[in-house]
C-alpha cells in the first residue's frame, strides 16, 4: 500500500518552489496569458494542512531517479534544500485515494517499474502540486474530479514517463471563480504513451485555464489529448497545448484536440496549440474547433418531437460525454451536465 | 384501395400552392399535393428540383422562408407550428442525410423521442422495461443487431444502417403521416425488402396513416406500390399518374415532361 511521508519546511520555500519550476506562476512575462496572476497568487496561498505527518529526509533514490530523469533540476534541488514533500511510493497494483494538503506541499507519487496502478484525485479543496514518476513497464491512470466552484485553484500535475510507461489521465472539471491547471508531460523512455482525455463546463464569470505541455524525448514514444469546453454566460476558457518533439525521436505519434462550445455571446474562449518539432519520422495532429451547437443536428432532434431545450441541452451532454471514461465518468457526467443551463 | 374509397378519406396532408425560398432562391413554386389517409404517394424528379426542400418545408427546417400558399395537416396550419410541434401532431420526416451525433446513445434518443411523443398525445410513457422490449423488438424485425442502440445515434453507421435506423424511429414513434426522402438510397437488395415491408406494414396496420416517399429508383415501387406517382421539376408538381407512370419514367427519363 502507499506510504506517505511528509518532511515538513517552510510554506514560504514551497511557494517559491511552485512559482520557480518550469510550470509555475510566470512573473509577468508569460507567453500566453489569459489567466490573471492576481488571482493565481490567491489560489496558491493555501495554508498547509495542520494535520499532515512530519517525517525528516527525502529518500536519497528519489532524488538519485529525480536527477536522473533529467526532472525539473530547480525542483529537485529544491526538494533536497528545502524538503517538504508528501512522496507516495506504489508498488503494488490497486487504488489509491489521494490526499493533498496543499501547493505548498508537492506529493510525489512513484509508480514501481512493472505495476498498474490508479490514483483517484477528487476536489482536493486546495491547490495541488503532483509529480507521477512511472517507472519502466509501469500503468498508472489518474482520473482527476472537480466539481466544487466555491474555490480559487492553480493546480499542477506533472508526469515523468519512462521506458514502455503507460499514463492514462481523465479530467473533468467545473470552473470556479478561478481554476488554472497545468499539466506536464515528460515521455523520456522509448514506447511511453500518454492519454489525455478531459472536459470542463464553466458559467457565469467562471474561469478556467488548462496549460498542456506534453514533451516528447524519446523514440516511438506516444501521446494523445483530448479537450472538449462549454462556456455559457460571460465565462473565459483558456487552453494552450504544447507539444514538443526532440531531436532523434523517430516514431513519435502525437495528437491533441481542442474543442469547445461557446453556448452564449458574452463567453471568451482562448485556444491555442503549438508545435515544437525537431525530427522528421515523425506523426502530429492538433486541431482546436470553437463553435455552437450544430444547427442541423438541433433540428433533426426537434423534427423527432423533442422540444429545443431538451434538444440543446442533450448535444452539450453529448458533447462532453464523448470525453467521458474511467472510473469517475458517471459522476462527472452528472458535476457537468447538471452545470449546462 | 380503390381511387373511389381514396378521394373519399380523410385529406391528411393538404399543400396549396406553396412557394418557398432559401437565401432569397425561390426552389417551391407553388407546388400542390393533397396525400389521403391511407394512401402511399411517391414523388419522383430530377435532382435539385425541390423534393427534399418540400420535406425540409413541411418538416419546419429553419432557414426554409414560405412566400406564399398554405399547408395543412390533419386540419391544422402546419406552417403555424414549431418542428416539435409538428413530430406531435403526427409528421415524421426520414431524412435524406441522417445526422451523426457522437456522445448522445441511440437509445437514449429514442426513449427521449418516445417519451416527447407520449406526453403529446398525453399517455403514460412507457418503463425502461415496456421501452426496452419495445426497442429490442422493432430492431430486430429491422435487423439492426443490439451495438447499433449503443453506439451513437447514427455515429460511425453505414448509409444503409442510417436508413434503417429512420425506419427504426418511424416505427417507435408511430406517426400518422411518415415523409420518407430517398430512404431507399444507399440500400442494398435485403435491406430494401426490408424497408419495403416496414412502410406497407405501417399504412396496412392502421388506414388512417399515410405516406410520401421521395424516391430516384422504381425498384423500390417493386416493394412499395404507390397509389399515385408524382413528378416534381422546378419546384411543382409537373406530372401525376399511378404506379405505371414510374415505369415510363425509368424508360425515358424527364424530359419529355419538361414545360417550355
Ligand atoms: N441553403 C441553400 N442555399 C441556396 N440554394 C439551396 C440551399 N439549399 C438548397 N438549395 C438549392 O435548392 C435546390 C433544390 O434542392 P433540393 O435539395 O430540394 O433538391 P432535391 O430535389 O432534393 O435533389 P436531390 O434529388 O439531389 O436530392 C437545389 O438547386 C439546391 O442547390
Ligand atoms: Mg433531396
Amino acid at each position: 500500500m502507499a506510504e506517505a511521508r511528509l518532511i515538513p519546511q517552510h510554506t514560504e520555500q514551497a511557494l517559491r518552489a511552485l512559482r520557480d519550476a518550469p510550470m509555475s506562476v510566470p512573473a509577468a512575462r508569460e507567453h500566453w496569458k489569459y489567466s490573471k496572476l492576481e488571482l493565481a497568487r490567491g489560489a496558491i496561498t493555501d495554508a498547509p494542512n495542520a494535520d499532515a505527518v512530519e517525517i525528516a529526509g527525502v529518500p536519497g533514490a528519489l532524488h538519485a531517479m529525480l536527477a536522473d530523469s533529467g526532472f525539473c533540476p530547480l525542483t529537485c534541488d529544491l526538494l533536497l534544500r528545502e524538503p517538504r514533500i508528501q512522496v507516495l511510493q506504489l508498488t503494488e497494483s490497486g487504488r489509491h485515494e489521494l490526499k493533498v494538503a496543499s501547493a505548498a506541499t508537492p506529493t510525489v507519487i512513484q509508480v514501481a517499474s512493472g505495476i498498474s496502478a490508479e490514483v483517484i484525485d477528487r476536489d482536493q479543496g486546495a491547490s495541488a502540486w503532483i509529480i507521477c514518476i512511472i517507472e519502466d513497464n509501469a500503468t498508472l491512470n489518474y482520473h482527476r474530479l472537480r466539481s466544487t466552484q466555491e474555490v480559487q485553484e492553480w493546480s499542477k500535475l506533472q508526469f515523468v514517463q519512462h521506458r514502455d510507461s503507460e499514463v492514462t489521465l481523465t479530467s473533468f472539471v467545473s470552473a470556479a471563480a478561478f481554476r488554472r491547471h497545468d499539466v506536464s508531460v515528460d515521455l523520456l523512455g522509448a514506447n511511453a504513451e500518454f492519454r489525455f482525455d478531459g472536459a470542463a463546463v464553466a458559467s457565469a464569470r467562471q474561469h478556467i485555464d488548462l496549460q498542456s505541455h506534453v514533451r516528447h524525448q524519446a523514440p516511438h514514444t506516444r501521446s494523445k489529448q483530448r479537450w472538449h469546453t462549454i462556456g455559457q454566460d460571460r465565462a473565459t476558457l483558456t487552453y494552450r497545448g504544447r507539444i514538443y518533439i526532440a531531436e532523434q525521436c523517430n516514431g513519435v505519434d502525437a495528437g491533441l484536440t481542442n474543442r469547445n462550445l461557446a453556448l452564449g455571446a458574452g463567453v471568451t474562449i482562448n485556444t491555442k496549440p503549438e508545435l515544437e518539432i525537431y525530427s522528421d519520422d515523425v506523426c502530429c495532429a492538433h486541431g482546436a474547433t470553437v463553435g455552437q451547437l450544430d444547427e442541423e443536428t438541433l433540428f433533426f432532434l426537434r423534427a423527432r418531437g423533442i422540444d429545443e431545450r431538451t434538444a440543446r441541452r442533450m448535444l452539450a451532454e453529448g458533447f462532453l460525454r464523448e470525453t467521458l471514461s474511467g472510473p469517475l465518468a458517471d459522476e462527472a457526467a452528472h458535476v457537468l451536465t447538471g452545470s449546462v443551463a | 384501395m380503390s381511387d373511389m374509397a381514396n378521394t373519399a378519406a380523410h385529406p391528411l396532408l393538404e399543400i396549396d400552392d406553396l412557394h418557398a425560398e432559401v437565401d432569397g432562391k425561390a426552389i417551391l413554386k407553388g407546388l400542390s399535393l393533397t396525400v389521403r389517409a391511407g394512401s402511399v404517394h411517391a414523388i419522383m424528379g430530377p435532382n435539385g428540383s425541390g423534393k427534399s426542400t418540400l420535406a425540409n418545408v413541411l418538416a419546419g427546417k429553419p432557414g426554409y422562408e414560405v412566400t406564399g400558399g398554405s399547408v395543412r395537416f390533419d386540419g391544422q396550419d402546419l406552417l403555424a407550428m414549431e418542428p416539435e410541434e409538428r413530430a406531435h401532431a403526427g409528421l415524421f420526416l426520414a431524412f435524406q442525410y441522417p445526422v451523426e451525433i457522437p456522445g448522445v446513445s441511440n437509445m437514449e434518443f429514442l426513449k427521449t423521442a418516445m417519451e416527447a411523443a407520449a406526453k403529446a398525445r398525453q399517455e403514460t410513457p412507457l418503463t425502461t422495461a415496456e421501452f426496452m422490449k419495445k426497442l429490442r423488438g422493432t430492431a430486430s424485425e429491422l435487423d439492426l443487431a443490439a451495438d447499433f442502440l449503443k453506439r451513437g445515434v447514427n455515429e460511425g453507421f453505414s448509409g444503409g444502417e442510417k436508413k434503417r435506423n429512420e425506419i427504426l424511429q418511424m416505427k417507435l414513434l408511430a406517426p400518422k403521416f411518415a415523409l420518407l426522402d430517398e430512404t431507399d438510397s444507399g440500400l442494398d437488395i435485403d435491406a430494401l425488402a426490408v424497408v419495403g415491408n416496414g412502410v406497407n406494414a405501417f399504412v396496412d396496420e392502421d388506414r388512417t396513416r399515410a405516406v410520401l416517399m421521395i424516391t430516384h429508383y422504381q425498384r423500390l415501387l417493386n416493394h412499395i406500390v404507390p397509389d399515385v406517382v408524382h413528378v416534381l421539376a422546378d419546384g411543382r408538381i409537373v406530372e401525376s399518374g399511378d404506379k405505371q407512370l414510374a415505369l415510363t419514367l425509368e424508360e425515358r427519363g424527364y424530359a419529355w415532361l419538361k414545360r417550355a
